[in-house]
């Protein structure tokens, strides 16, 4: 293969690795119901959070109380109560831990 | 009367006599003597033999009690070295046992401050635990939509 060629394949392999990670897909999981609109912003912050397209499916969880837990791109974003409430418990026993 | 004091009669019975004499002398007298001579140096010998006997017999006495003293003051040396080890190791022993029963009391205060801890740090996790589940069964409770809103707000603030 010439030079040339080479480069254009190439070239054409990261245009292809781009379009594949162009849509990313992810859950919102909340304590309560979503407004369309709501939901919509949440999906726009994404995006422009991680430089692409982002497709969400929603689920209610009561456990989360309120506020929501994304889950997108192998990462979890924790922005419900249960998620405080489990934070404050772990604050509370570690502290415990430390003071010994 | 003349035949009583005949001279020549005289003279044969002294000759006789003489003769008797000095056979007697010489049979009987002299072996005699010699034998006596004899059994007195055999005597003297047998008696010193004894005597020396004796003597030797004293001194073997003599350097048995000398032993036998000997023997007596070691056995008692040893006697009392024994005694003393005996009281040195009593005491070893007896400080060795005190310093494992107050290793043993202090490894049992560790343990037990360890154990206290430990259900002291179980129980406020508990505590916790149960603090945090009551909060969030309040929270179930008294918490709205707009509040809901409000969380999902600022967790689009903190995510951007």
């Amino acid at each position: 293969m010439s030079e040339e060629a080479a480069v254009t394949t190439l070239q054409n392999e990261h245009e292809m690795e781009q379009n594949e990670i162009l849509l990313l897909r992810g859950r919102i999981i909340s304590g309560m119901p979503l407004s369309i609109a709501a939901r919509k912003r949440i999906t726009q912050n994404f995006e422009s959070m991680l430089g692409c397209h982002v497709q969400m499916s929603t689920r209610i969880d009561k456990k989360l109380i309120a506020g929501i837990r994304v889950e997108i791109n192998g990462r979890a974003y924790d922005g419900s109560l249960l998620g405080q409430l489990t934070n404050v418990r772990k604050m509370l026993t570690r502290h415990d831990k430390e003071e010994l | 009367m003349e035949g009583m004091f005949n001279p020549l009669s005289i003279l044969l019975h002294v000759v006789n006599a003489a003769i008797l004499i000095v056979a007697l002398y010489f049979l009987l007298y002299k072996p005699v003597r010699r034998y006596m001579d004899k059994r007195s140096t055999g005597v003297a010998r047998e008696l010193q033999d004894v005597s020396d006997a004796q003597e030797k017999l004293r001194e073997e006495q003599q350097k048995a009690q000398e032993e036998l003293e000997a023997a007596r003051k070691q056995a008692a040396d040893v006697v009392a070295k024994s005694v003393a080890q005996a009281q040195e190791q009593a005491q070893h022993i007896l400080e060795e046992a005190h310093g494992n029963a107050e290793l043993t009391l202090r490894q049992a205060r560790t343990e037990s401050e360890f154990m206290r801890k430990n259900a002291r740090d179980q129980m406020r996790d508990e505590v916790a635990v149960l603090s945090v589940q009551l909060a969030g069964k309040i929270l179930q409770r008294e918490v709205k939509q707009a509040d809901h809103a409000k969380l999902v707000d600022e967790f689009l603030k903190k995510v951007k």
